[in-house]
């Protein structure tokens, strides 16, 4: 065997091991990524997820929920502390906290279709957090709003399905840590709920309430844990995306064909943290774009509106935040009263 | 949207599809159409409005270098008839001068010209005058530096009738606009690839084996330490201000190696990709963290570099004038052609003191060689080892203010030993294998591509490398430092 076809032999073969190996190694990562589904983005469940999946959730709730809702709160998380008992005694109406992780607006619109189409249920008023980052036009899709079936029909399809976009952003060392951290739990038990939604859609911050009782609980701490990635959230936003504006303008003419009155805010951000992001990214410059856009608006469609924004325009307490963006009940109950007098 | 060699769209979709199709095209020229189109896709994904500058670029450097050629022809031809005063003879001057006056021209333009300008400006305040220079909103077109440099060696060496023009346009635009090394070389010569190109249609898969071994050790020189020592290093240095003097040195040490893997790596992948069409480029790393003094490094870091600097610049100098070559002549040249190359890194200040100081210090061994020579290798190696650290921190320094603090905090000794902070340890650890890697292992170029024995585990390792440096490339794609120049 000392021909000169040896080595291009061994060449071939070399070349052909690498491929195939290539290939086995990269699908193994998927494979584990798809079955573990750490963050919920795969319509897999054999694990529990490290991410609580809210839209699923939400929507479960609401189908239990006692009564057929007058009022939805549509939002992110930062529109989850929303009091609904505050709000009925206020308007003597029963609402239902339909805000879920992470929410863009597509989410409010597939949310409110979903409610109104598939649950027949027509509120009365709708409350709409309008997070400034929800109309990021450098943010795809969330995963958890592709995964769950019943609200991804509910808005337009891409030509090229977003699970490959979803398959590819999973390929990263983070997500493998989160599969491992799956695996770690699901042998030596998951640690307590950080936090758990009552019936009515609203969230309970049990670990952050349970540091507050017991005066361990550190704001200045839970703010720089949460800035980066809050920051990041405006990092590559340029301008509202005009897809995003569109689906905000299509729950404005649902609403309309509906009677349905809308009250829109934008979320409350801790000084600390507006002060971050104002001076890391275009923030200032998209909120003035989001102001002037909700102003535009008027011409066509009757709202109500307030930008709460800025902590101190209301006296709220500065110190009324769980992290950056995550308001206590004080200053979510502020925020009620502003909206709703 | 840079197609960056470390991106997925890159790996999985740009290369793929060109390299397929290339092996399923036969002719010479459907090959140079189809590399020359990719070559194009390529570069105007960065800034299609760039495009027609490099075409633009090419043809004229084509055409100059055909009437240079031509009338090189013509002047021969008049020697022989015992004219040596020609007029071809002139043309041929005057279309190498506008040649190369074009390309400086426009290099100047879109790097220096700002730069100029606002040190023009500031040197007007300091007399009190107001000059107004203005100050342009350029961009720098991606990878000028590297193709003004090719066009050059080109025009110069048809005009020195060291080549012949290239035989067709077609191939000309393939040769200038090849994607592996067009935004951040090597610097290749045409005369290093024109028999590759000129046998693209008979060449084999024969270099496929040590294009995946390229490729793979590049990206992972990349993604693996340059990237990840880039996560710990760039919150030191910005905040450069709170560093102590262990903590300065770990991030300039860290800077160094970062530097070097990114840019090495990124050479290994360009000559990995070139691999598979058929083409050799030049080596531009030779284990530089084992140089002896800085003339040695200088020949092992950006070797293309340093050598188009030598032959089209450092041996002119020299060799020019009536005099002779003297010391005092080589010494200056030194200076100057080290300086010229701190300019080519960038439009700044700390790039022209970087060339300096590396101008100086080469002066320096020179001067010293008798006694320098005469130390111990580990000596020598530790001694250049730290004078390219300190280059490196002017390389990387914003400003003179920045440079002089962390300067500072190096030779200050305070601050004590920061080893309970993880970040630090890891940090510590990724400069401990990066050290071990440049001092101790071969080069790249040095490797077996494909061991006699077990070359299927190899293969499989090989392919793990691949797999974990895209999973680890999900942290963030960061592009090429030197995409800059």
């Amino acid at each position: 065997m000392n021909s000169p076809e040896r080595p291009r032999k061994q060449e071939k073969k070399f070349i052909l091991f690498f491929l195939l190996s290539a290939l086995f190694f990269l699908v193994l990562v998927i494979l584990a990524n798809v079955i573990i589904n750490p963050r919920s983005e795969f319509s897999t469940h054999i694990f529990r997820p490290l991410i609580k999946e809210a839209r699923a959730e939400k929507i479960d709730l609401l189908a239990a929920f006692k009564e057929k809702p007058e009022i939805i709160i549509l939002g992110s998380s930062n529109a989850m502390m929303l009091n609904n008992s505050l709000i009925k005694e206020l308007t003597n109406e029963t609402s239902f906290n339909a805000a879920v992780d992470a929410a863009r607006i597509e989410d409010y619109y597939a949310m409110l279709r979903y409610i109104m189409e598939d649950m027949h249920i027509k509120p009365k008023k709708l409350i709409i957090a309008l997070n400034i980052e929800a109309f990021n036009n450098n943010l795809e899709v969330d995963p958890r709003l592709i995964a769950e079936k019943r609200l991804y029909s509910k808005i337009a399809q891409p030509i090229i399905s977003p699970k490959i976009n979803i398959i590819i952003s999973s390929l990263n060392p983070y997500y493998i840590q989160d599969d491992l951290t799956v695996l770690r739990y699901s042998l030596t038990g998951y640690p307590a709920n950080f936090s758990h939604v009552t019936p009515d859609g609203s969230v309970i911050y049990d670990k952050w309430n349970q540091e507050k009782l017991l005066g361990t609980f550190n704001l200045d701490a839970e703010i720089n844990n949460s800035l980066n990635s809050f920051v990041a959230r405006f990092r590559y936003m340029t301008n509202l995306s005009p897809e995003r504006k569109q689906y905000l303008e299509d729950i404005l003419s649902i609403a309309k064909a509906n009677n349905i009155a809308v009250l829109m805010f934008i979320p409350m951000i801790s000084p600390k943290g507006l002060e971050f992001v104002k001076a890391e990214t275009k923030y200032e410059e998209m909120h003035q774009d989001l102001l002037k856009y909700i102003d535009s608006l008027k011409q066509k469609y009757d709202f109500v509106f307030v930008d709460t924004s800025e902590a101190g325009f209301y006296n709220a307490d500065p110190n009324g935040f769980y992290d950056v963006a995550h308001v206590d009940q004080g200053n979510a109950d502020l925020i009620v009263r502003v909206l709703l007098s | 949207m840079t197609l960056l060699f470390n991106s997925l769209q890159f790996i999985f979709v740009f290369f793929p599809i060109v390299s397929i199709i290339f092996w399923l095209l036969r002719s010479k020229k459907q090959r140079y159409w189809w590399l020359a189109l990719a070559g194009y896709v390529f570069y105007g994904l960065w800034d299609y409005r760039f495009a027609p500058l490099l075409f633009a670029t090419t043809v004229f450097n084509f055409l100059a270098a055909k009437l240079i050629f031509r009338n090189k022809e013509i002047e021969s031809k008049e020697n022989a008839e015992k004219n040596a005063e020609s007029k071809a003879r002139k043309n041929k001057k005057i279309i190498l001068v506008v040649a190369i006056i074009v390309n400086l021209g426009l290099l100047g333009f879109f790097k220096y010209f700002n730069f100029a300008s606002s040190m023009l400006n500031q040197l007007a305040t300091i007399f009190n005058l107001s000059l107004n220079s203005p100050i342009l909103s350029l961009i720098l077109p991606l990878g000028i530096s590297f193709y003004t440099f090719q066009s050059i060696s080109y025009i110069l060496d048809v005009s020195s009738g060291k080549i012949k023009p290239a035989a067709s346009l077609l191939e000309f635009i393939c040769y200038m606009s090849l994607f592996p090394q067009l935004v951040s070389g090597p610097i290749v010569r045409y005369s290093e690839i024109s028999q590759s190109l000129d046998n693209i249609d008979k060449v084999d898969n024969s270099r496929f084996v040590k294009g995946v071994n390229l490729f793979v050790f590049g990206l992972a020189k990349k993604i693996m330490l340059a990237d990840t020592i880039a996560m710990f290093i760039n919150p030191m240095l910005s905040g450069y201000s709170s560093l102590t003097t262990f903590t300065a040195w770990a991030a300039v040490l860290g800077y160094s190696f970062q530097l070097y893997f990114d840019f090495s790596g990124y050479t290994d992948m360009a000559l990995g990709l070139a691999c598979f069409f058929g083409f050799d480029l030049p080596i531009n790393f030779n284990s530089p963290f084992k140089a002896l003094n800085l003339s040695d490094f200088w020949r092992r870091w950006h070797m293309s570099l340093t050598r188009w600097v030598n032959d089209y610049l450092f041996l002119p100098l020299t060799t020019s004038g009536k005099k002779g070559i003297s010391k005092a002549k080589i010494l200056g040249a030194t200076i100057i052609t080290m300086f010229l190359l701190g300019l080519w890194h960038g439009a700044g200040l700390t790039f022209l003191a970087f060339g300096l100081y590396h101008g100086i210090l080469i002066v320096m061994y020179h001067l010293t060689k008798k006694w320098y020579d005469l130390l111990p290798k580990l000596i020598r190696r530790i001694i250049t080892f730290v004078l390219i650290v300190i280059g490196f921190l002017i390389f990387r320094s914003d400003s003179f203010s920045m440079l002089l603090a962390i300067l500072g905090k190096m030779f200050a000794f305070t601050g004590g030993l920061p080893f309970f902070e993880i970040r630090i340890v890891i940090l510590l650890l990724l400069i401990a294998a990066s050290a071990f890697i440049s001092f101790f292992l071969k080069n790249t170029n040095q490797l077996n591509y494909l061991p006699k024995k077990q070359y299927i585990i190899y293969a499989i390792i090989l392919a793990l490398l691949l797999v974990i440096s895209i999973v680890a490339l999900g942290r963030a794609e960061v592009a090429f430092l030197y995409y800059q120049f």
